[in-house]
């Protein structure tokens, strides 16, 4: 994934300014800043909720400009969310299955007729979700209501959820947001055999530990302008950053 | 007597609960009074009729014609009155609606003329004794018919993956957009199967009742709105459940009360579930979203 000059506007207010990035496959890029700094509004961009004002974001050599969201999950973006939407009265697999909706083929005539195709299908997806749920550690959980679900199960659902649209680029959306530290380092563990697996992802994170402790890369924005970039101690170092987190006295 | 309405009561109330289910799940999908069921419900009645009568096929060919018109209806309704003001406040869809509703009144009306034409009988009908309760053939065709629909519907939405989709649709559509799903599809499938359904309840009046005629929807068009409210307006178990009360209470009423009331029941009921549980009896209470 690319950005060139990725800006977005809500009338007087730019939220991302002329912001400069790419992603190599197999990554895990940090992107981190103040509240405010515009860093969902970059994945709102990427995701197609949002049309850039002006720039342009690229995914494997297409420009998302002009694709729709649910298109976008199709061509290999699956993300979380900062506030967690899983659906609320379906259990923990069902929500895992919705994930796969775009990469299976089954009609709806097939489906009341219950074809071999359409049989086989169905136990894939369910195979398929049972493992991404096994893999985030939650399999003996499967059948209950989502929402009924610890928070740091739920934001695990979330990321199974996200990961069953067979991603191409992953987006996290602060994963590790209102976790106990327990939780935190499991989120951290979950991020890092995620990135084993070979996935590249993109993630917005608070935690400056978790940040630091599983990133090959961090962008830095604040007030929507990317103002540094480069590896997690060079970041810790950086003049701007610090100015940026904690006024300029801080620097100091 | 009693128990004779209960079988009038549970066979008005399954048609009722066939309408209300599409007022439903077009609520449950875009939050939105689709006034034109009704009217939907009416063509398929219409169309079913036609096919009947004018090209003489037999019945069960007659019911899918019925259906499949009302579908191909309800459809060009969400194409060219809906979809251009999706993302318009709600308002604006609803007034919408109102106007394809009046539109489809008045063409019925020019098409097939305003006077109310007879259904013919085609069913020869024999009472069975079930429990205690008498039901005639047609009561059960139409019993069996609506159940077996419902059932149909109950499975597609719990089990398939487009019944998936459009569960997810209706719980949050941004999310359901960026997990991959195709939301003008789910919506548009939701508008063929509310119409289909509401297509069989027309044409189950029609051969009920023996009578069709273009107003025909307006007035049930609301009771079914009724009864999705007492249910639980987005809940299906609900619309089924609340068309099932108000045919019940409909029949109850107008055998023990008076038949003038027969209308006025309906009502009646709404105000109570208003007063007591206003999300309905399997509504969840409205969260606002923060």
């Amino acid at each position: 994934m690319e950005a060139k000059e990725a800006t977005k506007s809500f009338g007087g207010l730019v939220a991302v300014n002329k912001v400069d990035m790419h992603i190599n496959e197999g990554e895990v890029v940090g992107l981190i800043g103040p509240n405010g700094a515009g860093k969902t509004t970059f994945f709102n961009l990427i995701t197609g909720i949002y049309e850039t004002t002006s720039g342009e974001i690229n995914f494997l050599g297409q420009p998302i400009k002009k694709s729709k969201p649910y298109e976008i999950a199709k061509l290999g973006i699956g993300r979380t969310f900062q506030n967690i939407r899983l659906f609320k009265s379906m259990t923990a697999l069902e929500n895992v299955m919705v994930g796969q909706y775009c990469r299976t083929h089954a009609n709806l005539l097939g489906a009341i007729l219950r074809t071999k195709a359409v049989r086989r299908e169905q136990q894939q997806m369910k195979d398929k979700a049972i493992e991404l749920l096994k893999f985030v550690g939650l399999e003996d959980k499967k059948d209950e209501i989502a929402t009924s679900l610890p928070y740091g199960d739920q934001r695990k659902v979330e990321v199974a959820r996200a990961l069953a649209t067979e991603p191409r680029l992953l987006l996290l959306d602060e994963p590790a947001a209102g976790m106990n530290s327990r939780e935190k380092v499991e989120m951290q563990q979950l991020i890092k055999r995620i990135q084993e697996k070979g996935y590249t992802v993109l993630l917005i994170e608070h935690d400056m530990k978790l940040v630091m402790g599983i990133c090959d890369r961090i962008l830095v924005l604040d007030y929507g302008n990317k103002i540094a970039e480069g590896l997690p101690a060079e970041i810790q170092k950086s003049k701007e950053v610090i100015e940026a987190y904690l006024g300029k006295g801080g620097a100091a | 007597m009693f128990l004779d309405q209960l079988s009038n009561g549970l066979a008005l109330g399954s048609i009722y609960a066939l309408t209300a289910i599409g007022f439903t799940m077009v609520y449950g999908i875009i939050r939105l009074i689709n006034f034109v069921h009704g009217d939907i419900y009416m063509m398929g009645a219409f169309f079913a009729l036609t096919a009947l009568t004018v090209l003489g096929m037999p019945i069960v060919v007659a019911f899918i014609i019925g259906m499949i018109g009302s579908v191909v209806v309800g459809l060009m309704i969400a194409k060219f009155a809906y979809k251009p003001v999706f993302e318009a406040p709600r308002i604006n869809l609803f007034l919408c609606a109102i106007g394809a509703a009046i539109f489809l009144e008045n063409y019925a009306m020019l098409v097939w003329g305003p006077q109310t034409q007879s259904f013919p009988d085609i069913i020869t009908n024999q009472t069975y004794n079930f429990l205690g309760l008498k039901f005639t053939t047609l009561q059960l065709i139409i019993l069996a018919t609506a159940t077996s629909l419902m059932v149909i519907l109950t499975y597609i939405i719990k089990f398939t993956k487009m019944g998936r989709a459009m569960r997810c649709t209706s719980q949050d559509v941004e999310a359901a957009k960026l997990m991959g799903i195709n939301t003008h599809h789910v919506i548009y499938f939701t508008f063929a199967i509310g119409s289909s359904l509401g297509a069989a309840a027309g044409i189950l009046v029609g051969m009920y009742y023996k009578a069709v005629y273009p107003m025909m929807g307006f007035t049930s068009g609301l009771k079914a709105f009724v009864a999705a409210v007492i249910g639980g307006i987005g809940s299906i178990p609900g619309a089924m459940l609340g068309g099932i009360i108000m045919g019940i209470a409909e029949t109850l009423g107008a055998a023990y009360i008076s038949s003038g009331y027969r209308d006025a029941i309906a009502f009646i009921i709404l105000i109570i579930i208003l007063l007591v549980k206003p999300s309905g009896i399997l509504g969840n209470s409205a969260k606002e979203k923060v």
